[in-house]
């Protein structure tokens, strides 16, 4: 997984259903991407700091899940989609003003 | 000083209210408007201060600063707009210990950010106060959003009056955690730590209309 300042090449979503299982201790051994994290997987508020804090990791560089991002994802597949977005969007810093 | 509670790499004179996603502020005259609809919202009233009745906006403000320690407007970085509160109260400085309750928009459960604001508000208490502890009486439908901390280790819970309070059909257990110092500053070695951790931010793009 990527650390330190530079963000990662990005995850198939089968990569990150993989990842998902192998990451989140509360997960069960088989998932599909659409399950709903709350309803079918039961993630609970610690569950959710838990995927927070492992895209993060996952797509390296320091990078802050915005809450925008973060209330988009309801299922596997958002959260696979909201990672992937999290890897693609400029730094703020690096947008021009 | 620990640095987990100075919430900085090198020790400083001042707690951060900064976490991650949000910043921790002070109450304003426009933050009562937000917070009396808040505390009204028919997903957060039984679980929190009124137990969903419905106080007038005097007596809604008369009961918001008795007996509270700190309290703060949970706000996302770089806006006013009020997510939630966390409150520290009923302070006791003889047995080193507080309270503290969380309220947090509904379409924010099950996110990680009421921990998030929960986190700030117990770094910035354990920063101020040579407490032992926190204390949360909660219940158990709302316990549920949070319930896989006892085992992660965020918290213990310490005793359970069984169908204590009845909601929605059915009654509910009151449920007694503390949240001690030793495991603040244990759990912030793992991923709870990163929600206090500073970072680098993304420019999302608005969405289309």
């Amino acid at each position: 997984m990527a650390t330190g300042n530079t963000r990662t090449d990005v995850m198939s979503l089968d990569e990150f259903k993989a990842w998902f299982v192998a990451e989140m201790d509360w997960s069960p051994a088989e998932i599909s991407e659409d399950d709903d994290l709350v309803e079918d997987l039961g993630m609970d508020s610690v569950g959710a700091v838990d995927l927070l804090a492992g895209i993060e990791e996952a797509v390296g560089g320091d990078v802050i899940m915005p809450i925008e991002l973060l209330l988009q994802i309801t299922t596997v597949r958002d959260a696979y989609l909201q990672y992937c977005a999290l890897s693609h969007l400029p730094y703020e810093s690096d947008v021009p003003r | 000083m620990n640095d987990a509670i100075a919430g900085h790499d090198e020790p400083r004179l001042s707690p951060s209210l900064q976490t991650r996603r949000l910043h921790l502020r002070m109450l304003t005259n426009e933050d009562h408007a937000p917070l009396y609809r808040l505390s009204s919202d028919p997903d957060v009233t039984f679980q929190w201060r009124f137990r969903g009745t419905t106080p007038s906006y005097d007596e809604f403000l008369k009961q918001l600063y008795p007996g509270v320690l700190c309290q703060f407007v949970v706000s996302p970085h770089g806006s006013q707009e009020v997510l939630g509160l966390v409150v520290a109260y009923n302070a006791d400085f003889r047995h080193r210990f507080c309270h503290a309750a969380v309220v947090m928009h509904p379409s924010l459960h099950r996110r990680g950010l009421g921990i998030e604001a929960f986190m700030g508000l117990a770094r910035y208490v354990y920063y101020g106060w040579d407490f032992r502890m926190i204390i949360m009486e909660t219940v158990g439908i709302a316990f549920q959003n949070f319930a896989s901390g006892e085992e992660a280790g965020y918290f213990t819970v310490e005793g359970r009056i069984r169908d204590q309070f009845y909601y929605g059909g059915r009654y509910w257990d009151g449920i007694s955690v503390t949240h001690r110092r030793d495991q603040f500053e244990k759990i912030m070695q793992g991923p709870v730590g990163q929600l206090l951790a500073p970072g680098r931010r993304v420019k999302v793009p608005p969405p289309p209309k």
